[in-house]
């Protein structure tokens, strides 16, 4: 079942937001820290490089635990975390993000921007293509261009396709250079996951499925796909640090460490990637309970898995355990529903401002997300250079949390068909007011949450009813809208025609990537025809305008004032309580010896990760 | 006899097909997660979520009208060629071929003890009525039936594996098959299925049993001097063991394909149960008829078994109308 978070998103998603920021943002829980507040500069965090003096053996093995199955394992066609993870064992990649958000290189050596309108991309020297395919070449990307993400047709099912919409052409340059020029110049190109993390197939594998399509073969596509060669990573080479050995379905995948890995030794940081990967071999095991995820690091028959938010403290008090909080661009957030199937004053800003002051964000970060949040007022977390935190105003937090203030604001900017009786807040029907709190199911601290929004709504007469239902039955019942075709779409037009088959009034838990290093990203959520305004959000002032400026600007300098302003125009509308911004927490053994900071871009080095001691028996 | 097995095993044919039409149409109105999910991505970073779903549906053979779907399917279950699971890449035969030693190995143990245990000791308690024995047997029994089987299999591992360090916490397929190891492995896994098991075989031995202890041929039999293991096996049992053959059936398949899910989801077993719950939330239609299609005809069939049993049991059943 799906939940909408960061552990559940794509590889172009999870590309997409965890990007570049500043360093060190993040807290981490050691046995030293465990106040859960994190360091702002990153410097007291207890897993900063270097610090550990240790042999880098090679240990015998990795064992991490995810609770799901992957859904495919060709590049192509990945579109979950779970298969990403998995690709990645094999595939490293064109190059990903520091903790600096700076390139850094992998199979791409470096980069040239010529002018912002086209970017030459060098591949290092020594990437070998599995069985007889020989090197990795220019050509290899030029042909991938043109065949796969230029083809008439998406005949071999690529969802990466749009990421490639501002791309002109690719061009080989010389045997390892390929060009890729854009339509518009765009100076944080290399940040977008056009190229950035992106894996393909050798040319040579794919050409005959080509060809074969063109000949009428309408399965060639999947064909290509679903083939073992592609499945079992044959073509992979030494293109990634681990080789396949093999996948138990629904039990475990097991990658052995690859002898010929390109990138060790090599620089940057040759010291760090000496002998990398230091681990013979790669267990991913699939336990779906957390409990017993949870049991089994405990016990150290895992080496890592993610935390839950909630009980993180315990781990943190573990003198095994090494627990690394990581903040993450995701939003979660309270929608207001503003369509004609939501309570109608929702479409008043003062209402929707008077919402947001009741509900204390601190509450929710501190007591429900056990610190592992940051409390949030706009959709940019705070580490974005586009946030500027003279435009934003603040709802829920110190003294913007005022419920008596939001009673008074309330009774302001309602109809005088709305009044108090009491405690409760009637209507004009006499009776209370009751609102429909939707979330998805799957999360301790959703609920929790629930209760609390519910609880702190009621502090203003609002009676709150809430649901929770698994998150694709969120997405089909209360966030589709069918279209005039009948296609189910997030934004169907009009808001007064168009509206989800269920009625609700907020949507609490659902989480967004907030693009801090492609803020323009944002707009098909914030304008009135965006694709993704699925709650019908009519902004006063001109946001398709402002966003389009923003996004037109020529220097950074211009963009930043451009989006500041943008996000601060949010933050006063409140078209959504923006809530908090999520923590990702990973919990390692504590003989795992990290070698980055951490940072939103925690695990871009994570194949230099290494054990003091044996891991497993 | 012939006609009527003949006539059982149409009727087979039949329920299956129903049931495969069901979980079908079910299936074609549900929504499908990862769908659902790549389109709210897409919508949201300014993409066409409605392509991107046809993408997905493409990818798994969704491309004609729902009747089209229909009969291809129906085709492909009738014809054994049960095509690819979706999620896994592998033949559907492939992937119930590796699961079903996985559940085996913890519902056939499970399945002997509840048989063995749960009717020795009902029996033993009809014969002891209202002895301490019987109290506790009876606690055993109702602790068995109330406690849910989730809450007992995560305080079973976090007792005994996590606490107490005297099992593993999970699955682990990389040990031995023949191993002392292994079952180690087994132990709470098979602990959690064979608890509810006995204690529900128990109950119904002992309310069946009850009703021959007080017969007059077993006072006859002991005024003829037997021994009480005699009259308890093949006085009191032997006529009991009837009714209790009908419930042994559906015991077996709701462990397999009830309890066993969750203790395979618990202990991180992939086994069957497990396999088919994740082709059900995946939405993998080949591999959820196909895991669908075994255990009806498994229960029809063996329903059949169980009928024919009865007259073996029972020399005055007779399902050709006459009678003796």
């Amino acid at each position: 079942m799906p939940s909408v978070g960061p552990s559940h998103l794509s590889r172009r998603t999870i590309l997409a937001a965890t990007s570049g920021g500043i360093a060190g943002i993040a807290g981490c829980f050691t046995d030293d820290d465990s106040s859960g507040d994190g360091d702002e500069d990153g410097s007291d965090n207890g897993t900063e490089p270097g610090e550990v003096d240790g042999d880098r053996a090679i240990r015998s093995e990795w064992i991490q635990a995810v609770p799901s199955e992957a859904s495919n394992l060709s590049p192509y066609w990945v579109s979950d975390y779970a298969s990403s993870l998995r690709i990645g064992l094999h595939l490293d990649g064109t190059y990903t993000l520091d903790e600096n958000g700076d390139f850094y290189s992998l199979w791409v050596d470096d980069y040239e921007n010529r002018g912002d309108e086209a970017y030459a991309f060098t591949l290092r020297d020594t990437l070998e293509w599995g069985r007889d395919y020989g090197a990795m070449t220019a050509d290899d990307w030029v042909w991938f261009y043109h065949n796969v993400i230029d083809a008439e047709e998406n005949w071999i099912g690529y969802l990466g396709r749009t990421d490639w919409s501002s791309v002109e052409s690719v061009e080989a340059e010389d045997r390892r250079t390929f060009v890729v020029e854009l339509e518009e110049p765009d100076p944080l190109f290399v940040k977008r996951p056009a190229m950035w993390g992106t894996s393909i197939l050798p040319r040579a594998l794919t050409e005959p499925y080509y060809e074969d399509w063109q000949d009428g073969d309408e399965s060639a596509g999947e064909a290509l796909n679903v083939s073992d060669e592609v499945v079992e990573f044959q073509y992979a080479g030494n293109l990634g640090p681990y080789g396949f050995e093999r996948r138990e379905i629904e039990d475990r995948y097991v990658a052995t460490r690859n002898d010929d890995y390109y990138r060790r030794g090599t620089e940057p940081d040759a010291d760090d990637w000496a002998d990398a990967p230091y681990f013979e071999r790669y267990v991913i095991r699939i336990l779906p309970t957390q409990s017993t995820r949870l049991a089994e690091l405990r016990s150290g028959g895992l080496t890592y898995t993610e935390l839950p938010a909630d009980q993180t403290q315990s781990f943190a008090d573990d003198d095994g355990i090494t627990v690394v909080s990581v903040p993450t661009p995701y939003n979660r957030i309270v929608v207001y529903n503003q369509r004609a199937n939501g309570w109608e004053p929702l479409r008043n800003r003062g209402v929707r401002q008077a919402l947001s002051m009741a509900i204390d964000k601190t509450t929710v970060v501190d007591d429900i997300f056990d610190g592992n949040a940051k409390v949030a007022h706009t959709f940019q977390p705070t580490y974005s250079e586009f946030y500027d935190d003279s435009r934003v105003t603040p709802f829920g937090e110190g003294e913007s949390y005022d419920p008596g203030q939001a009673r008074s604001l309330l009774t302001e900017e309602l109809s005088s068909e709305y009044g108090y009786d009491g405690d409760a807040l009637l209507g004009p029907d006499g009776e209370q007011v009751q609102l429909d709190l939707v979330y998805q199911t799957g999360e301790t601290v959703y609920e929790d949450t629930g209760r609390y929004i519910a609880d702190a709504l009621g502090e203003l007469g609002i009676a709150v009813d809430q649901r929770a239902t698994p998150a694709d039955v969120l997405f089909q019942r209360y966030a589709q809208q069918e279209d005039d075709s009948g296609n189910a779409v997030y934004n169907a037009g009009d808001r007064d025609e168009y509206t989800s088959s269920d009625d609700w009034d907020l949507m609490w838990s659902i989480s967004l990537n907030t693009y801090p290093n492609s803020p323009g990203s944002n707009a098909p959520v914030f304008t009135e025809t965006g694709s993704f305004n699925f709650f019908g959000y009519v902004p006063e002032d001109d946001l398709e305008e402002l966003f389009s400026d923003a996004i037109a600007a020529n220097d950074l300098e211009t963009q930043r004032e451009s989006f500041a302003e943008i996000f601060g125009i949010l933050s006063r509308d409140q078209p959504l309580n923006f809530m908090v911004f999520d923590n990702r927490i990973h919990g390692y053994r504590q003989e795992v010896v990290h070698t980055e900071s951490i940072s939103p871009s925690w695990g871009y080095k994570d194949q230099t990760f290494w054990a003091t001691e044996e891991l497993h028996e | 006899m012939a006609r009527y097995v003949c006539w059982r095993l149409l009727w087979a044919v039949v329920a299956t097909c129903f049931v495969l039409t069901v979980t079908f149409g079910i299936l074609s109105a549900s929504p499908n997660p990862e769908a659902s999910q790549a389109a709210w991505e897409a919508a949201q970073s300014g993409g066409d979520p409605t392509e991107t779903r046809e993408i997905l549906e493409q990818r798994r053979g969704e491309t004609g009208s729902i009747a089209e779907q229909y009969v291809d399917y129906m085709v492909s279950m009738a014809t054994f060629d049960w095509g690819e699971s979706f999620t896994y890449n592998e033949p559907v035969t492939t992937v119930i071929a590796d699961a079903w030693v996985y559940s085996a190995i913890t519902v056939i143990p499970a399945t002997v003890l509840a048989v063995v245990l749960g009717f020795a000791i009902g029996l033993y308690s009809a014969t002891h009525q209202y002895t301490k024995t019987d109290y506790a047997a009876t606690f055993v029994a109702f602790f068995g039936i109330s406690i849910p089987n989730f809450w007992f299999a995560i305080v079973l591992v976090l007792v005994f594996g996590e606490l107490l360090g005297l099992t593993p916490i999970s699955y682990d397929s990389e040990v031995p098959f023949w191993s002392l190891a292994h079952l180690s492995y087994l132990v709470l896994p098979i602990t959690v299925l064979a608890t509810s098991a006995i204690a529900s075989e128990m109950r119904y031995a002992r309310a069946e049993a009850l009703e021959y202890v007080g017969a007059a041929w077993i006072k006859t039999a002991r005024a003829k001097g037997i021994s009480e293991l005699q009259v308890t096996v093949r006085h009191v049992f032997r006529p009991a063991l009837v009714p209790l053959i009908t419930i042994l059936i559906a015991d077996v398949v709701g462990i397999i394909f009830a309890t066993a899910y969750i203790v395979e989801v618990i202990f991180g077993i992939p086994g069957l149960g497990y396999v088919s719950y994740q082709a059900l939330v995946r939405m993998d239609t080949p591999l959820v008829l196909a895991t669908t299609l075994i255990p009806v005809f498994l229960t029809i069939v063996a329903n059949l078994c169980q009928d024919v049993a009865y007259t073996m049991l029972d020399p005055r059943i007779d399902y050709e109308g006459g009678s003796r």
